[in-house]
């Protein structure tokens, strides 16, 4: 534990908390509604609000979060319209963010490529008490949120069509998640990285899906299996010296395999157990 | 007479400016059991799905309940079953999360859930014959069972219309004759019932009335008669022109479409 004599060490484990239980609550749902990528694309679209922020010498984190939010609305009207053409929209937006991004940051005073790096790849150093305060807050929020609006984001993330045509609020729903979505993606873009965040949304919930018989079940193994992942990803760059938002994700990868190795060896030895039995 | 739970009049419904169903009219009564039948591609998911609001009126009106449907606002009065294969997406969910689910428009969204919502869904689930299978993941469920989780889903909001699309496709015999069953219990319990399907011979024994809809208009709507449901026990597919129920042999005020 020498690693919690650093008081960057302490802020980057707190944020690790609020990214491991944040990130798969939202997961869950963009899974199930198999939009896996989702998180992906938002965090394309953060990178501009991040450029514009340092650009214009306004906190990154909000112009972020503006960006973002604003993306997720645009995706998820144009998802609503149901055209074909909304698959290319999405695709140009989200180039569209990590191109701009990329053009507007070259243009930031005092911007380097490593600015950049800190955002796409995640720099726990660099987590102020005044950062770890706001991404508190918004994190709570989502938890809230999408603990408080399970049953309802789930319908809907399950049948949509149902969900409409029973007369639920379904736009409204899912832009909730769309916005939700977008507000993880900023809170996680110092410990994970934009580039990665979609990774701790995604990866949790797949392991927790091999294993759990419920929806409720995998909901909660996914906070568990986020949180797990985070603290010790975390730590281990500590040790490793290595970015802290590739070190969670190969840990959540891993421990992902693992589970999946294990289970299918045992669903082998119990089908085997099966056959013998019967004949 | 009862207001009708669904009355379409002179209605055209469809995708952006594309009718699929042009100038239909038609009544959905309390107590009907009616199946809407007809060649594949006529229009027969399109009438449902216009009924619910998933595919816009590009002319005409709709009614529910006796209220315009832009009005109206107590949607899980219709329990719809759509047509599925599976339910859900890639993380499990068992029966009786899928049945809840059912119940949330009835509830609202910022309602916890109250004893008398978790009895409703009891209810639905025992109606179908599945409270026994209430913590086991819908997906290692037969087809059959599926359709009757997606029944219970209906049933939770305690739905007085039920309009089904294809409940039986796919579906082996045995699984047919308990879901058919379910539905005639349901039927018998007060349930006002409207299923899509290819198929009228499982729901003999319950129906009150056919829709047939053939080339996007509704070309027969009136009783079951031996007639019909030996023209509808023909293979639609085979079919290039629709099948053509005996009208002249109908009652007139049962007689609509050319």
């Amino acid at each position: 534990m020498e690693f919690l004599q650093y008081d960057f060490m302490q802020r980057a484990l707190v944020a690790a908390v609020l990214v491991g239980l944040a990130a798969p609550s939202v997961g869950i749902f963009l899974v199930q509604r198999r939009l896996a990528l989702m998180g992906d694309g938002m965090g394309h679209v953060a990178l501009t609000g991040v450029a514009l922020g340092l650009l214009l010498g306004w906190a990154p984190v909000w112009v972020a979060l503006a960006t973002a939010a604003s993306g997720a609305v645009i995706i998820e009207l144009l998802r609503n319209r149901g055209r074909t053409t909304s698959d290319l929209a999405l695709a140009i937006m989200f180039y569209g963010g990590i191109a701009g991004g990329v053009v507007i940051i070259a243009k930031a005073p005092g911007a380097t490529a490593l600015s950049l790096n800190q955002y796409l790849f995640g720099a726990i150093t660099t987590t102020t008490t005044g950062d770890l305060v706001v991404f508190a807050a918004l994190s709570v929020s989502v938890l809230a949120l999408t603990l408080g609006l399970s049953r309802h984001l789930f319908a809907v993330a399950n049948d949509e069509e149902y969900a409409r045509a029973s007369g639920m609020p379904v736009l409204a729903l899912n832009l909730l998640l769309a916005v939700l979505t977008a507000t993880t993606v900023v809170v996680s873009m110092r410990i994970v990285g934009l580039l990665l965040i979609s990774a701790l949304m995604v990866v949790p919930v797949a392991t927790a899906q091999l294993v759990a018989k419920s929806f409720r079940t995998a909901f909660v193994y996914s906070l568990g299996i986020g949180l797990a992942c985070a603290v010790v990803g975390v730590s281990a760059s500590f040790y490793t010296n290595t970015p802290s938002g590739g070190s969670i994700v190969l840990t959540a990868i891993a421990v992902f395999a693992v589970t999946a190795i294990t289970t299918a060896v045992l669903t082998g030895r119990r089908a085997t157990t099966v056959v013998e039995v019967s004949s | 007479m009862t207001t009708p739970l669904v009355e379409l009049h002179d209605a055209s419904i469809g995708y952006d400016d594309s009718a699929v169903l042009t100038n239909v009219g038609m009544t959905i009564d309390t107590g009907d059991f009616t199946a809407i039948v007809g060649p594949n591609g006529a229009g027969k998911s399109t009438l449902v799905k216009g009924v619910l609001g998933l595919v816009g009126l590009t002319a005409g009106t709709l009614e529910l309940f006796g209220a315009p449907a832009s009005e109206f606002r107590e949607r899980w009065r219709i329990g719809y079953v759509p047509q599925r294969q599976t339910i859900g997406g890639p993380i499990p969910a068992t029966v009786g999360e899928v049945v809840s689910s059912g119940r949330l428009p009835r509830s609202g969204v910022l309602r916890l859930q109250s004893t008398a919502d978790r009895a409703a869904v009891n209810d639905a689930m025992t109606k179908v014959g599945l409270i026994h299978l209430a913590k086991r993941p819908v997906h290692q469920l037969s087809g059959g069972q599926q359709r009757r989780v997606l029944i219970a889903r209906a049933l939770a909001g305690e739905a007085e219309l039920l309009l089904l699309d294809e409940p039986t496709a796919g579906v082996d015999v045995e699984a047919q004759a308990a879901l058919v069953d379910v539905l005639g219990e349901l039927s018998n319990g007060g349930v006002t019932i409207a299923v899509v399907t290819h198929d009228l011979e499982p729901f003999a024994a319950h129906l009150t009335r056919v829709l047939w809809v053939s080339r996007g208009q509704i070309s027969y709507d009136g009783v079951p008669t031996p007639e019909v449901m030996a023209a509808a026990s023909e293979p639609f597919a085979h079919h290039d022109h629709p099948v053509r129920p005996p009208h002249d042999s109908m009652p007139a005020d049962l007689r609509t479409g050319p």
